[in-house]
């Protein structure tokens, strides 16, 4: 009776290890050549659409250098966790992947310090750099040294409902400036008493854009030092976007923001006529506003009149190799072909909709032409001839770069641009708010 | 004083006497109402994911709770959607089933066991093993994240299933409750069963266990909740997508370039099933034991 007892209980505790060792094989660091000659990379991204292009790059590569394949390990977190696993990893120096997707805004916490823990990519994108949009290479690099590989440009551009224009007799190609746009804004307003565009209170995104062309920065030192939130070119720029507020031409949107599902739903129901926004909005639009398919015209952002900037790139990912990585070289040589070649750009405008970084792709009309691409059938104009129209003026917003934006972006995100938008604060006083704030957070 | 009491009484005399039965009659009916009320109110997540899993998701999100439903939009895609082409949803939920049962019984075991020994027997240093359990309780996990996480990689233990469960065998707040709960048990009953010749494990096995089943059952409730919501151990020591945990990959399904709501609204009621049963299945001898646990200490 009691052996009986012993041997169950013996083989259920070795049923329990057994199903935990049965899942435990394949563990273990990335590094050195597998017995069938490939090296495996170790790969964190938090998107999964990302992962795909990832993945069919590694092939394309795999073909092309049979000598060096890869084995691509590729793990998809959730997005916020992926980088606090991989802030954890940098500070222990242990766990790390060879390679990983850094979203832009995180990007700062990874290249604090004389010795980042990322690789220096410089040498490895020397073969693409010259057709590489250099102001994304200058989004994720530090002291001449690139850190990161951009995933696409983001230019801003304009987004307009020509039916909905059109039925309050305003025609589109006529606004190339901030006040064209305002003085549109305000007419359609009048004519429909509906909404124009749009008044983020949840990002801090759109004028950024404005800010730049108007030559200013959110940060003291062309925007690498210290907060200047309340600069005399970011208070001029906000005193702008708050007379189209109170004229009628920007309206406050549902979500806080163009991308948030209650905002596609109002958009898509013809509740704005014009959305100033990265260019990789084009994918909203073909996912989740199916009926405006035909109805909207990409056309260049507003404009500050003899501003040199005509638009600059907002959000982005960034790829890294970890310094850490036994396979260093290797992963940097097989990320810049992964991020940096023309196959790969092409693969990101057409699998996943966004301005590709290698600009020789805009010229090819086989690709940017094609009629049977998903985004060239949806918009009545094509992005590569708006993007080829502001080539040569596409800033770098250098107070993206900065390690304190995210203090200032949730400042702006969670109090200010309320102030400015809803409770009609004048601008001038929600920012010296704004700056003692952060100043405050910051503790200078 | 004396006045208050003679307008009681005298209040008392003129109602007569069905007035009282009728309030007690009209309380209980009120507090049924608010007691109904109060469950219609929590069951309202339920109702609304249960319903969000026959709509389209990104409806659901741009519309929020709504209880005016239209029957036209509803339809089974979703479902067809899960168990056709949902990737490695069942994959994730059969790692999670598999490890909240075999982490339920292991911390039921070692804690059982370690607060038997402190409820039980006499030793040097009881008392302050006992405290340093009770100091346990205070540490926040966050403090010893980084530690474990260097341990786990300097083992090469990473990717493995048996080191998200090893370190949180024992658990400071099921043994201490384990531990209230056997100081109520009479020690007449352990010495009963070593006159009879009981060897010690069989005390605890066939006499202690059958009398604290409601603690088990408890506290079989309270970890399998905790440990199948598990997130950010799990999420720092495994690597392979195949190996992850429910909450994990249903956290994958949102990303800044566009959100999965399909599958993480249905994947997420489908989530519920597995700790209502759990629930179901222990809830009688839930609040006995939590309350037995309570007030024997």
């Amino acid at each position: 009776m009691r052996i009986r007892r012993i041997l169950t209980a013996t083989i259920a505790a070795g049923l329990a290890v057994g199903a935990l060792s049965s899942c435990s094989s394949g563990g273990g660091e990335g590094g050195g050549e597998n017995a069938d000659g490939t090296t495996t990379l170790d790969m964190w991204v938090f998107a999964e659409l990302h992962g795909q292009v990832y993945e069919e790059m590694a092939e394309k590569w795999n073909e092309e250098n049979p000598d060096k394949a890869i084995d691509l390990n590729l793990t998809v977190y959730p997005y916020q966790d992926m980088h606090d696993k991989l802030l954890l990893a940098v500070n222990s120096g242990q766990g790390l992947p060879d390679l990983a997707d850094i979203e832009v805004g995180k990007f700062a916490n990874f290249v604090k310090g004389e010795n980042p823990p990322l690789a220096d990519l410089t040498e490895a994108a020397a073969p693409y750099a010259d057709d590489i949009v250099q102001a994304r290479l200058d989004l994720y690099s530090r002291d001449g040294k690139i850190y990161g590989y951009p995933t696409h440009v983001g230019a801003f551009v304009a987004f307009y409902n020509t039916e909905l224009l059109e039925g309050a007799g305003i025609d589109y190609t006529t606004i190339t400036t901030w006040d064209d746009f305002a003085e549109a804004g305000t007419a359609y307003n009048e004519a429909t008493d509906k909404a124009f565009s749009a008044a983020s209170t949840s990002v801090y995104f759109t004028e950024p854009l404005a800010i730049a062309q108007n030559g200013g920065q959110l940060f003291e030192d062309d925007g690498l030092g210290a907060p200047a939130v309340n600069s005399p070119e970011v208070v001029e720029t906000m005193e702008m976007f708050q007379d189209m507020k109170d004229s009628g031409a920007i309206s406050t949107i549902p979500g806080g923001s163009p991308d948030s599902e209650e905002a596609f739903g109002a958009i898509n129901k013809g509740d704005f006529a014009a959305i100033v926004y990265p260019a990789w909005y084009t994918s909203r639009y073909v996912d989740y506003m199916p009926d405006l398919a035909g109805k909207i015209a990409i056309a260049p952002a507003p404009q500050i009149e003899g501003s040199d900037v005509l638009t600059i790139g907002g959000g982005g990912t960034g790829t890294s190799v970890m310094a850490a990585s036994e396979n260093k070289d290797l992963a940097s040589e097989f990320l810049a072909y992964t991020k940096l070649s023309l196959d790969a750009n092409v693969a990101v405008w057409e699998v996943l909709g966004f301005d590709p970084v290698n600009m020789s792709v805009w010229e090819d009309e086989e690709v940017t032409q094609n009629p049977d691409n998903k985004f060239n059938e949806y918009f009545q104009t094509n992005l590569f001839d708006v993007l080829n129209s502001v080539k040569g003026g596409i800033g770098h917003f250098e107070s993206f770069s900065n390690e304190n934006l995210p203090t200032v972006d949730n400042q702006f995100r969670t109090v200010t641009l309320n102030e400015i938008y809803e409770s009609g604060t004048p601008a001038k006083d929600a920012l010296d708010q704004a700056q003692e704030t952060v100043l405050n957070e910051l503790g200078e | 004083m004396s006045q208050q009491t003679a307008q009681r009484s005298d209040r008392t005399s003129n109602a007569g006497e069905p007035r009282p039965r009728m309030s007690r009659r009209t309380a209980a009916l009120i507090q049924g109402v608010v007691l109904l009320a109060i469950a219609l109110i929590s069951l309202v997540p339920v109702l609304a994911i249960f319903v969000g899993t026959f709509q389209d998701g990104n409806e659901v999100i741009r519309n929020g709770i709504s209880f005016s439903i239209d029957f036209s939009d509803l339809s089974l895609d979703n479902y067809v959607m899960l168990f056709t082409d949902s990737g490695m949803y069942f994959q994730w939920f059969w790692n999670s089933l598999l490890l909240t049962v075999i982490q339920v019984a292991g911390t039921l075991l070692v804690s059982s066991f370690v607060a038997y020994g402190f409820a039980m027997y006499d030793f040097r240093g009881k008392t302050v093993g006992f405290i340093l359990v009770i100091i346990l309780m205070t540490i926040p996990f966050e403090m010893l994240m980084l530690p474990l996480y260097v341990q786990v990689n300097d083992i090469g233990a990473a990717d493995q299933y048996w080191i998200v469960v090893l370190p949180f065998l024992a658990q400071a707040v099921t043994i201490f409750f384990f531990r209230q709960y056997f100081l109520g048990v009479p020690r007449e009953i352990l010495e009963a069963g070593r006159v009879d010749g009981v060897t010690e494990f069989g005390i605890f096995f066939r006499l202690v266990v059958p009398i604290a089943k409601p603690a088990f059952a408890a506290m079989a409730i309270l970890n399998g909740m905790m440990i199948w919501n598990n997130f950010l151990w799990p999420l720092l020591v495994l690597r392979s997508p195949e190996k992850f945990l429910l909450p994990i990959g249903l956290n994958t399904l949102l990303t800044p370039h566009g959100n999965n709501y399909e599958l993480l609204i249905i994947g997420a009621f489908f989530s519920l099933i597995p700790i209502l049963i759990l629930f179901l299945a222990f809830q009688r001898f839930f609040v006995a034991g939590m309350t037995a646990g309570a007030v024997k200490g």
